[in-house]
């Protein structure tokens, strides 16, 4: 049901007008950054870098639109649980974007000699990750409790993958001391990967929250 | 947690009209329990109906069973005078009778014949006014006529003169829609200190101020009991969507 007044019923529209454009950003950066990694294409990096600037500034619309709603409107019920947890997402999307900066800033600058392998590792990784966004994203719109918390269990896997990379890297590391610049811009890849997997995972448990009034196992 | 008022399927009609449907609803003692719902949903029909306001209505008729200290009060040998020095009764616009301030705080005492001595009377009033947090403003002026003074302390008043009878319940129909915003936060504040004595039932349009102030919250609709509960969980994630959509603005 609409709220009866309009105009408030177009502030919240808003809100989630703009969370649903900064979710489809951060995928297409997620896309675009990881197509980085594999074809070391700067020019396709600074798009991904660019687009960083849209995220931050519909970070700092939708964080002013809540502000002014606490103060005009005192939400409660629904509206507040989606206030609320809409100031705590839209911070991780933009942590989310930073990450996703980051391995485009590291991905086009990896030495075309690193072996595909660990590579395809940080494609397979990446892949894994990009799903879980996808996912979550969806999921914050749907607004669908078990999908939520099944997400949020997939964070195990990605730490995993990671885990895997870093000592892969680092054996290749030892027998390639040229190569020390270029492994770690590749630990700091995966390392971006699995942080956005953790911001994944904090939004799942903000839409646990905004679905049950509680979060999970609290 | 004791209850102070029990009702059980209670329903009310004015002529054939039904106003109340098949409510039951208890209200602890020593809390705050805020009735809130649109217009014409029943919340003032049925905060009536617990110290019989609505016998006055010709065409009212109640049915169902509403006990205080498990005496039925509409079926026991009570009387409506005794019943309302039990449950005192504060309205939405302050109603200072035309006198001192002085006697319309003791003007219930000495209906109840609580004493003849006037020191005994002082001291009833002064309690009362101190219980109302108006001693301090008036006690230099408690001859000059009660309408006097302002919306705010009228209504400080009127809590004054209901709880001068030492009653177990107040009951408050909307005490707030006719003040300011520092008067009603000075109410508020009492309302939550008088906690400690009385029982509290607050009809209110103010969904802001049946958060503010009450410990459990009941949505009415339709002379439904949609939902009861704890405040903080009504407000922030009651259970019923039609309770969810009415605080948030979506109808009402």
């Amino acid at each position: 049901m609409q709220h009866t007044d309009k105009n408030y019923e177009n502030q919240i529209n808003l809100i989630n007008e703009n969370l649903v454009k900064m979710g489809s950003i951060l995928e297409q950066q997620f896309s675009d950054a990881l197509k980085v990694v594999a074809s070391r294409d700067q020019n396709l990096a600074n798009k991904v870098i660019e687009k960083d600037d849209l995220i931050n500034q519909l970070n700092h619309d939708i964080s002013d639109l809540v502000f002014q709603i606490i103060a005009m409107r005192q939400p409660m019920a629904d509206d507040l649980r989606f206030l609320f947890c809409s100031i705590k997402i839209i911070r991780d999307l933009e942590r989310i974007g930073d990450h996703l900066t980051t391995v485009a800033k590291k991905g086009y600058r990896v030495s075309t000699n690193i072996p595909d392998q660990l590579i395809e590792k940080l494609e397979v990784l990446g892949g894994k990750a990009s799903v879980m966004t996808h996912d979550a994203l969806n999921c914050l719109f749907e607004r669908k409790l078990a999908q939520a918390d099944q997400i949020a269990e997939r964070d195990n896997i990605i730490d995993t993958l990671h885990g895997n990379f870093i000592k892969d890297v680092l054996s290749y590391m030892k027998g390639h001391d040229d190569f020390i610049p270029d492994s770690l811009a590749l630990i700091q890849i995966s390392k971006g990967i699995e942080r956005i997997g953790d911001y994944v995972t904090n939004i799942m448990e903000e839409v646990h929250f905004l679905i049950e009034g509680k979060y999970n196992n609290s | 947690m004791v209850n102070a008022i029990t009702t059980e399927n209670v329903n009310v009609f004015y002529g054939d009209k039904q106003a109340i449907n098949n409510i039951s609803l208890n209200f602890l003692k020593n809390k705050v329990t805020a009735l809130i719902g649109p217009s014409g949903c029943g919340k003032s029909t049925f905060l009536r109906c617990l110290n019989r306001m609505n016998d006055v209505i010709e065409i009212c008729r109640v049915e169902g069973k509403i006990s205080i200290n498990d005496q039925d009060i509409y079926k026991d040998q009570i009387e409506v005078e005794q019943l309302r020095e039990k449950v005192g009764m504060v309205f939405q616009k302050p109603n200072p009778f035309p006198k001192s301030i002085y006697d319309n705080v003791a003007y219930g005492p000495r209906i109840h014949g609580f004493t003849d001595k006037k020191n005994e009377m002082d001291e009833i009033v002064a309690t009362a006014l101190k219980k109302a947090g108006l001693f301090e403003e008036v006690k230099n002026r408690l001859d000059d006529l009660g309408t006097s003074l302002s919306g705010g302390q009228q209504q400080r008043l009127c809590i004054a003169r209901a709880i001068a009878v030492k009653p177990e319940v107040i009951l408050m129909d909307e005490p707030c829609s006719a003040l300011d915003p520092i008067a009603t936060s000075i109410i508020e504040e009492l309302i939550t200190e008088l906690k400690e004595s009385y029982t509290i039932i607050i009809v209110t349009h103010s969904m802001q101020q049946a958060a503010r102030v009450s410990d459990k919250t009941a949505f009415f609709h339709l002379g439904n009991l949609i939902e009861e509960g704890d405040t903080t969980k009504i407000f922030t994630k009651p259970d019923n969507q039609k309770t969810n959509d009415y605080i948030t603005g979506r109808f009402g």
